[in-house]
């Protein structure tokens, strides 16, 4: 293991394979080979660096690990600002030649993955570095499908069981966040606009970014907005992971750790900008977030990427699941409320305060609107939005079973 | 006569699309066993004494070992069933539980939307034969949809699945191991009791207490595996494996097929398709 200056340099991997079965074993063939997965029930492999000012230390030795002489750049808005792409371009070696995208929308869409590849092509590029936030990290994934997969990029979805059509030949991706939410990084998971409809999901263990490099001195010019959003989302993916219906001890636990970082440091990140402890904190906050959500998310999510299908909040993902968070939370409250009391210990709340009530409360200290409406939502696409939600991969582990009435009262409630 | 259009073996188990007109009997699998409704008048499956139906809208799910049957409400009439034979270890991933891989909390499974849409592309798949990679990709997607929406919680009652207890008893163990090895010979329980050092009623109700079956339901799941796998994979006239598995007529071994799988053995040895490795 390479471990150069970050304060970390985390390449672990568990997996627990084969649980016991309630006949203790004795029926289990042994195993045939007939996976058709690479993935197992708890799957840590990503490799990740940590530590303020490590992108200048970091990148030149991993791209040199990775074989990148050319690697091709994706950025977004957030990898876009000048401070943070200026300081990339200075720490991008004069061996290596590279090549920039910059994407303007804030989703994915089958045009700019086209793109991506076409001038990945063109320049004979070797590798994929993602630097912003999710945004980038999705176009860098599907981008890759496309420069190594035949066929349309229809049949590599998730929906479509493309699962099992994604091989490992993709180019190496690096990934360097520039928020401090972001949970594309570790994930194999992108999120794709199509034409119509809700946004799409391609699922591959192959797409999980090779390494990593979290820099907390790259979010210190994150406006406060961003701020906010970004650091509510990284709160949200610890809740919704912890009393998702899966099982995952570490994710569980990197979700506790996670959301005790994010509330108690997210309110001095967004007032003081340059307080780098607390960027720090929200920013190990998100990587926790991301990381535990391979255990699997919920309701807000499943209504957060409807609303973004149809076009809401393409900007504030972050807005939209600090207003569904509270809802959701007193929703499955029947299912989870035993997890709420880890929940509220890990939180330090008192007795009298509810969850819910928690999260509210750091909302309003953030500046984070209260209801959809604030943020543009209109009501005659909240039928819509619902049964969209209720088809999402994350409403599969959101612990209550929840139908498209289910979330349409949750959005109307919400509005 | 039940029927099935197409048979699929690949890496993750088995698939069926059945045209059932008649009850089966009681048995058990291994595998995880889902079963939807795709057209015909409704039927049900007796899962451990609850009567659970197989209509549109409405699924079920049968965890490893769950005894079951099929009951045919209208007979005469077949019903077209997507039936899911999924090996645990292939699903192991996507399971994120800690008990058994393949158990499931509840076994009605509502048909949502997603559900339906999969079952239908499963179907399609299979009929047109399609690219394998599309049936077991849609197959991980169905199984996993439906596996976590058996967890979930709802109003109705949170009632899951009990848990059965393993087998701690080493007699059992033993008896199983004698099983699995004598199955291709005429094997009689006693003789097993007794090569488990036991005597046949405690041998029966020490096995029912700790696998969940009786030693003959599991003795019949071991003989239609053994079936199912030399029918594919050799070109033994069924007439043999019948007899090689202890049955005294090809009548009776095509009767104990079509109870226990729901088409006659000459049927799914032509109907089969092996799906590669995705």
């Amino acid at each position: 293991m390479q471990s150069r200056r970050s304060i970390f340099s985390f390449t672990s991997c568990q997996s627990v394979s084969r649980l016991p079965d309630w006949a203790g074993g004795c029926f289990e063939e042994p195993a045939d080979g007939g996976v058709a997965q690479a993935m197992s029930l708890i799957t840590y492999v990503t490799r990740i660096h940590f530590a303020d000012h490590v992108l200048e230390h970091a990148l030149e030795s991993e791209l040199e690990a990775l074989g990148a002489k050319r690697p091709l750049v994706l950025c977004d808005r957030d990898g876009a600002r000048d401070l943070v792409l200026g300081r990339l371009t200075l720490a991008i070696p004069r061996s290596v030649r590279a090549h920039y995208l910059t994407l303007t929308e804030t989703r994915v869409t089958r045009e700019a993955c086209d793109k991506a590849a076409e001038l990945y092509r063109e320049q004979a590029c070797d590798s994929l570095i993602a630097f912003g936030s999710a945004t980038a990290c999705d176009l860098a994934k599907v981008a890759a499908i496309r420069i190594t997969h035949e066929g349309t990029l229809c049949s590599y979805l998730g929906s479509e069981g493309g699962m099992a059509r994604i091989r490992n030949v993709l180019p190496p991706l690096l990934a360097i966040p520039t928020v401090a939410g972001a949970g594309a990084d570790v994930s194999g998971v992108a999120m794709i606009a199509m034409e119509e409809g809700p946004n799409h999901a391609v699922i591959s263990p192959h797409l999980i970014p090779r390494v990593v490099i979290c820099d907390p001195t790259l979010t210190l010019d994150l406006p406060p907005k961003r701020t906010a959003s970004t650091g509510m989302d990284a709160l949200t993916h610890c809740m919704e992971t912890f009393i998702s219906s899966a099982f995952n001890p570490p994710a569980d636990g990197m979700a506790l750790d996670g959301m005790r970082r994010a509330f108690g440091n997210l309110e001095r990140a967004v007032a003081y900008g340059d307080d780098l402890e607390a960027r720090r904190e929200v920013m190990a906050a998100g990587l926790n977030g991301a990381l535990a959500q391979q255990k699997g998310l919920g309701g807000v999510h499943a209504m957060s990427n409807a609303l973004c299908g149809l076009g809401l909040g393409q900007s504030d993902h972050g807005a939209i699941t600090g207003v569904l968070l509270p809802l959701v939370l007193e929703f499955n409250a029947p299912a989870a409320e035993a997890r709420y009391e880890d929940i509220r210990r890990e939180l330090a709340l008192s007795q009298a305060t509810g969850v819910g009530q928690a999260i509210v409360g750091l909302r309003e200290r953030v500046g984070l609107p209260d209801c959809l409406s604030a943020l543009g939502a209109d009501a005659a696409t909240l039928e819509q939005a619902a049964c969209f939600a209720a088809r999402d991969h994350a409403n599969r582990t959101n612990p209550r079973k929840a139908d498209a009435s289910d979330y349409l009262a949750l959005l109307q409630e919400a509005l | 006569m039940s029927t099935a259009l197409a048979v699929h073996h690949g890496p993750f188990g088995r698939v069926a699309l059945y045209n059932l007109d008649r009850s089966m009997t009681l048995h058990a699998h291994r595998e995880g066993h889902l079963i939807f409704h795709v057209q015909g008048p409704p039927g049900s499956i007796d899962i451990e004494g609850e009567q659970y139906p197989l209509e549109p809208g409405q699924g079920v799910a049968v965890s490893p070992w769950q005894p079951h049957n099929y009951c045919c409400l209208h007979p005469g009439k077949p019903s077209l069933y997507l039936t899911l034979y999924i090996k645990p270890f292939w699903f192991l991933d996507a399971s994120r539980r800690a008990s058994a891989s393949l158990r499931f909390g509840r076994s009605p499974i509502d048909v949502t939307e997603t559900i339906n849409r999969l079952v239908f592309k499963i179907a399609g798949a299979m009929l047109e034969d399609a690219d394998d990679s599309y049936v077991a990709g849609y197959l991980y997607g169905l199984t996993q949809e439906s596996f976590d929406q058996s967890w979930q919680w709802i109003a109705e009652g949170a009632s899951f699945t009990r848990c059965a207890p393993p087998v701690r008893d080493f007699r059992v163990r033993n008896a199983i191991k004698l099983m699995r090895e004598k199955v291709s010979e005429r094997v009689v329980l006693d003789r097993i009791a007794r090569g488990a050092g036991l005597s046949r009623p405690h041998f029966y109700k020490l096995f029912r207490q700790q696998v969940g079956i009786t030693p003959n339901m599991y003795l019949n799941t071991l003989r239609m595996e053994n079936a199912i796998d030399r029918l594919v994979t050799s070109i033994d006239p069924v007439t043999d494996i019948g007899l090689d598995l202890g049955f005294s007529s090809q009548a009776s071994f095509t009767r104990f097929f079509i109870a226990n799988v729901g088409i006659a053995p000459s049927d799914y040895r032509r109907i089969v398709h092996f799906a590669d490795a995705a």
